[in-house]
């Protein structure tokens, strides 16, 4: 069997960048970016340039045709802080672009790099206490442009995948919120902050947990929800001890079986903080 | 005292028209549209056309100015193109974006937006097909068609202002109403042969004086914020029908709706006709 043809928007990017080289090994890779260089300036080979914010979709059909799978994890940003609602707007609207030519071109699915921005808003709640847990099946809240961008995003994946603006045609759809896709955050935890330190750890997303969750929601036959709809929504974050968003459903969907532990990772860092901690620990 | 300052969008609108009058009466209305003669072509006097889709919001900032509140009800589209053509609702979406922003930069207090039952109409396949039985403002809203999804958007865009968040803290209260059937001819055309048709039907009718009712509450309410203290709500707009499968309970608690009608009582004629022909068969 030849290899499965998968398209990754935003190829440059950092999140893509990842698991770029595990997906090279893995599938037929078509990149498409508005850009060539990756962050560091490096330039990534293999790129298409080409714009998915042109609503004429004749541009870049050509790449989706014959696909098997999408990555989106493309997007733009606004270049000065009051245009941010309006690219926050364009990230939708390119997300659209994906899904339509996905469906117009039978791809069969697509796997969208969401943000736990999406409902970002409940973090409010549970680092002042009123909250414990969030789930993928919450109303998404967000409070910032960013995260409605990607609850607006989510939820025309949903419309996709039930079939009607396809006129049948479902348009299978994974969103991946991701977490915190980054090996850095212990360095800024202090025993003053043990909340932040929590957050961070919580929402660790290792490159190999990343690499498996993505293939997983590529590759898994059946998506479907309970009502046989294509649609999933996984927060993108390890196994941590320290987890608040739930990932019960990617591991009973996709059987996501995630490698890493935030706790165990950086077990010396987060014994430092917490000795430090407890010399200030009121005694009886 | 003097009435409250209220700005009605959409004016020359369907769902305006319905409340247009009783606004007047109570209210300092300052009417806004594109088009000032309504669906029928009547001339509609006192409409200042303005195109709400210009980015530039200098161009209708003075109309809001000075206002207590903001009800939104303009919107783009045709009846024919409702729910296929997405990047009519991504206007609809950025229309509301630009009534939000200017209702915070202008000092507007309230915003009560139009919205629709549609923003959720995914679970109507499955309360029509018997897995659910009913629908609140509080489940993730699901919609498969680009109209409800301008719905979903718009509503979820309301949260951001009413926290307050994107502007220094200044907070944007306002209040989502999904509007259900707002029309008379509900149970027009209803059968015996297809007694779930009716059923919805009667459960989504939206009486226009429980519309106003439901309209002017969610203006004068001091107080609607959710329990976190997010100045944010979401109400089912229908009557109080018996035949109900969306919730106005928190619109009750909240800002003391108490519905006037209930359509199984308003078309019991039409409703006991049917049913007794679906009578004739039963076992």
């Amino acid at each position: 069997m030849g290899k499965l043809q998968v398209v990754v928007t935003g190829a440059s990017g950092y999140v893509a960048g990842r698991i770029l080289p595990v997906l090279r090994e893995r599938y037929d890779l078509t990149l498409l970016d508005v850009k060539t260089a990756n962050r560091e300036g490096e330039e990534v080979e293999g790129i298409q340039v080409t714009d998915l914010l042109n609503r004429d979709r004749d541009t870049y059909r050509q790449y989706f045709k014959g696909a098997d799978a999408v990555i989106h994890s493309g997007f733009t940003r606004a270049s000065k802080p009051e245009d941010q609602y309006w690219a926050e707007s364009d990230n939708v609207n390119m997300a659209h672009n994906v899904y339509q030519t996905s469906l117009e071109e039978d791809v069969r699915r697509v796997v969208v790099i969401s943000s736990n921005h999406a409902a970002d808003y409940y973090e409010q709640l549970i680092w002042s206490d009123e909250m414990e847990w969030v789930t993928p099946d919450m109303l998404p809240l967000s409070d910032n442009f960013y995260g409605w961008a990607k609850a607006a995003y989510e939820l025309l994946g949903f419309a996709y995948a039930a079939g009607k603006i396809g006129k049948g045609k479902r348009l299978e759809n994974v969103q991946l919120r991701i977490g915190g896709p980054r090996e850095t955050d212990m360095s800024r935890a202090a025993a003053t902050d043990l909340k932040r330190m929590h957050r961070g750890l919580g929402a660790y997303l290792s490159v190999r947990d990343q690499a498996q969750l993505t293939i997983k929601s590529i590759e898994t036959e059946h998506i479907e929800d309970s009502n046989g709809v294509p649609f999933q929504i996984f927060y993108g974050v390890s196994g941590n001890t320290h987890n608040f968003w739930s990932i019960a459903n990617a591991r009973r969907v996709i059987g996501y079986e995630p490698e890493d532990n935030s706790q165990v990772k950086f077990a010396k860092e987060i014994s430092e903080v917490l000795k430090k901690a407890n010399e200030s620990y009121p005694v009886e | 005292m003097p009435k409250p300052k209220v700005v009605l969008t959409g004016a020359t609108g369907y769902m305006a028209g319905r409340m247009r009058s009783e606004l007047q009466d109570r209210y300092e209305l300052t009417m806004l549209d594109v088009k000032s003669t309504d669906p029928d072509g009547n001339a509609i006097p006192g409409i200042h056309e303005v195109d709400l889709l210009n980015r530039d919001r200098d161009q209708y900032r003075e109309y809001f100015r000075g206002a207590d509140a903001v009800i939104h009800s303009g919107f783009k589209g045709t009846v024919d193109s409702m729910h296929t053509d997405f990047w009519k609702e991504v206007d609809n979406v950025t229309m509301c974006f630009n009534v939000y922003q200017t209702c915070v930069e202008e000092h507007v207090r309230r915003l009560v937006m139009m919205s629709s039952n549609h923003a959720a109409d995914y679970y109507e396949r499955l309360i029509w097909s018997d897995r659910l039985t009913f629908a609140t403002p509080e489940m993730i809203p699901l919609s498969d068609n680009f109209y409800g999804w301008g719905k979903i958007s718009y509503e979820a865009l309301g949260f951001v202002f009413a926290t307050g968040q994107m502007n220094d803290g200044k907070k944007l209260e306002n209040v989502q109403i999904r509007i259900g059937a707002p029309r008379e001819s509900v149970a027009d055309g209803i059968t015996s042969s297809n007694l779930k048709s009716m059923h919805r039907n009667l459960g989504a009718y939206l009486s226009a004086r429980d519309q106003v009712q439901l309209v002017v509450k969610s203006i004068e309410t001091p107080k609607i914020e959710d329990e976190n203290g997010i100045p944010f709500q979401i109400f089912y707009g229908i009557s109080g029908n018996t035949h109900r499968f969306w919730t106005i309970e928190n619109a009750g608690r909240i800002i003391g709706y108490e519905p006037e009608d209930d359509s199984a009582i308003k078309f019991a004629d039409k409703i006991n006709e049917v049913t007794g022909d679906a009578q004739k068969n039963y076992e």
